[in-house]
């Protein structure tokens, strides 16, 4: 389940926004911040709305935060739980 | 009054015995600064550092910095601060003057415990030191900026401590801060903002305070969760990057806004949804001179800068032509006796004195209300004269950003003469790959008058930046 959550979610981060990354570069745990996509605060709302019209949920305003959105693989496991 | 006295009171105050300064991961009690202090008068006194020596200090934006900041102003040391640290990498951007340059070594890792502080600071000498500064005129400590150069050359701005500590005791009832107030401060205390109107008049006033490192909206949303600030000191774009970001509503008492203008339906909007904003004018020159008060309605506060702080005085000086819409416009001058002593160059030669008395031309265009509330209206070397109008490129810019899909306007004027005066390109930020150049230009002429209309409009991705991170105004140019 994870896995699929997880290709879904680099079709995003590739397919989806401008931040000219091949797909192959994305690493399953890469970080979304500083060492990894180096995300800015416009690119991070824009892959949060991304996310939830692909998985057709909301987040919380309690789960916008660093611990939950650090890196692909934290994404994985809150979109996981999400959509349990 | 000293900024060791100021912080010695703070330190000793009875009702901040639990107050303090956090970054989120560590925090100091004002009670322990005196304990952080004399740890770091035996580091220094071990190493004889001359009481001239100037240190150019390269922090992160959180506890550590802060310590060794407030440490230096409270021993009335000498020190330059860079808006951006991670400039300072390269030494040879270091000004020539700072004998020494000051951070953190990067081996060790501060674990919260100041005690630890002294022994993890790194501190390397210039390569080519050469300090032409002349300090005969008094012993009182110095700080030093340097301009942001948004027309390309910077230079260096000289601060006395006792002008800077004046200068934020004057915003302390502006800002109505007080010893129950939380400040959260997600931008660089090593910048006259940061510095100057938020962390020393939070500071005076004995609020609990919180920084934040490289800001963005999730670290930002986690803060105001764990730390529940009811004062924040954000920019135009941090109020857009939470008005965009931030689902549910929240009441802050105070929030600054300083940098542009922020324009008045953005204003308006988060005013509404988070409340006590107001707009702060100032300069890496005079720090903080012109900003809103919280009994002003939310309207007065969203159009003018404000009214100038205590012994800030204002003139206008006359625009060098006659312009049929620029009715009482003029050049801001501004007067303020805790305003910056010199310009300097990296030698530390003096550029340029400027005295108690001396007027500060700001370079924006205002209007001086009879109520005494001052309208910015915007850079006057970024404004043109076409058909006998006066174009505002500030103006042109918050227009096209109200269109959808643009994000960030930029007006340049080209040497090509036009029908209507000197040629206006827009370019324009955005991400949007159905927004097409015609339909914005003709989405104009509802927006603007004729006069004021770009000849051409082009689209970007990204803009071309100078090193200090504002937008490069000349290779957009070159782009033509």
């Amino acid at each position: 389940m994870s896995e699929v959550i997880t290709e879904k979610l680099k079709d995003i981060i590739a397919e989806k926004m401008d931040l000219h990354i091949q797909r192959t570069e994305i690493a399953s745990d890469i970080s979304l911040m500083e060492g990894g996509l180096g995300l800015d605060s416009v690119a991070i709302m824009e892959f949060i709305s991304l996310v939830e019209a692909e998985f057709s949920f909301k987040f919380n305003e309690d789960e916008l935060n660093m611990d939950g959105f650090r890196d692909l693989r934290t994404v994985t496991d809150l979109v996981a739980t999400k959509i349990n | 009054m000293s900024f060791a006295s100021i912080f010695a009171q703070l330190a000793v105050h009875s009702d901040m015995q639990t107050h303090g300064l956090s970054d989120g991961q560590f925090s100091c009690r004002y009670a322990e600064l005196p304990e952080v202090f004399a740890l770091m008068d035996n580091f220094f006194e071990a190493r004889q550092f001359s009481t001239t020596d100037c240190f150019a200090l390269q922090f992160d934006n959180n506890l550590a910095g802060a310590l060794v900041l407030l440490y230096l102003l409270a021993r009335e040391r000498h020190l330059f601060l860079a808006p951006k640290p991670q400039k300072l990498e390269a030494l040879n951007l270091t000004p020539a003057f700072c004998r020494y340059r000051l951070s953190l070594s990067s081996e060790a890792k501060f674990s919260g415990d100041f005690r630890q502080l002294p022994t993890l600071l790194k501190f390397q000498e210039h390569p080519k030191y050469q300090d032409e500064r002349d300090l005969s005129s008094d012993a009182s400590g110095r700080l030093y900026l340097k301009t942001s150069g948004s027309m390309g050359v910077s230079k260096i701005v000289e601060h006395r401590l006792s002008s800077l500590l004046a200068n934020a005791q004057n915003c302390v009832p502006r800002f109505r801060l007080s010893a129950t107030d939380r400040v959260l401060i997600p931008v660089p205390i090593f910048h006259m903002y940061g510095l100057g109107a938020g962390l020393l008049p939070s500071l005076l006033a004995g609020a609990h305070l919180e920084l934040l490192d490289k800001t963005n909206i999730l670290k930002y949303l986690q803060a105001e969760k764990q730390f529940n600030p009811n004062v924040a000191f954000l920019t135009p774009s941090l109020c857009a990057m939470l008005l965009q970001g931030k689902r549910s509503d929240r009441a802050y008492s105070l929030v600054v806004s300083a940098g542009d203008k922020l324009r008045p339906e953005v204003f308006t909007e988060f005013a509404k949804r988070f409340g006590g904003l107001v707009n702060l004018y100032g300069s890496t020159e005079l720090g903080a001179v012109i900003t809103s008060d919280l009994a002003d309605a939310a309207p007065v506060r969203a159009a003018y800068a404000g009214k100038p702080l205590p012994g800030v005085t204002t003139q206008l000086a006359p625009l060098p032509q006659e312009l049929d819409n620029a009715a009482g416009v003029g050049e801001l001058q501004l007067g303020y006796a805790q305003g910056f002593s010199q310009y300097l160059d990296a030698n530390g030669r003096t550029l340029k004195q400027h005295g108690a008395t001396d007027w500060f031309a700001t370079g924006d265009l205002a209007r001086i209300h009879a109520s005494g509330y001052v309208e910015v209206l915007g850079r006057s070397g970024l404004s043109i004269n076409r058909r006998g109008y006066l174009v505002v490129f500030s103006e042109v810019e918050q227009r096209l950003e109200s269109l959808p899909g643009v994000e960030k306007a930029v007006l340049v004027a080209t040497a090509k003469e036009t029908d209507q005066g000197r040629g206006l390109v827009a370019f324009c930020l955005t991400h949007d790959a159905t927004l097409q150049a015609a339909t914005l230009r003709q989405a104009c002429f509802a927006l603007l008058p004729n006069y004021a209309i770009p000849d051409q409009i082009q689209l970007l991705s990204e803009f071309p930046l100078l090193p200090s991170g504002k937008i490069d105004r000349q290779s957009l140019l070159q782009l033509l």
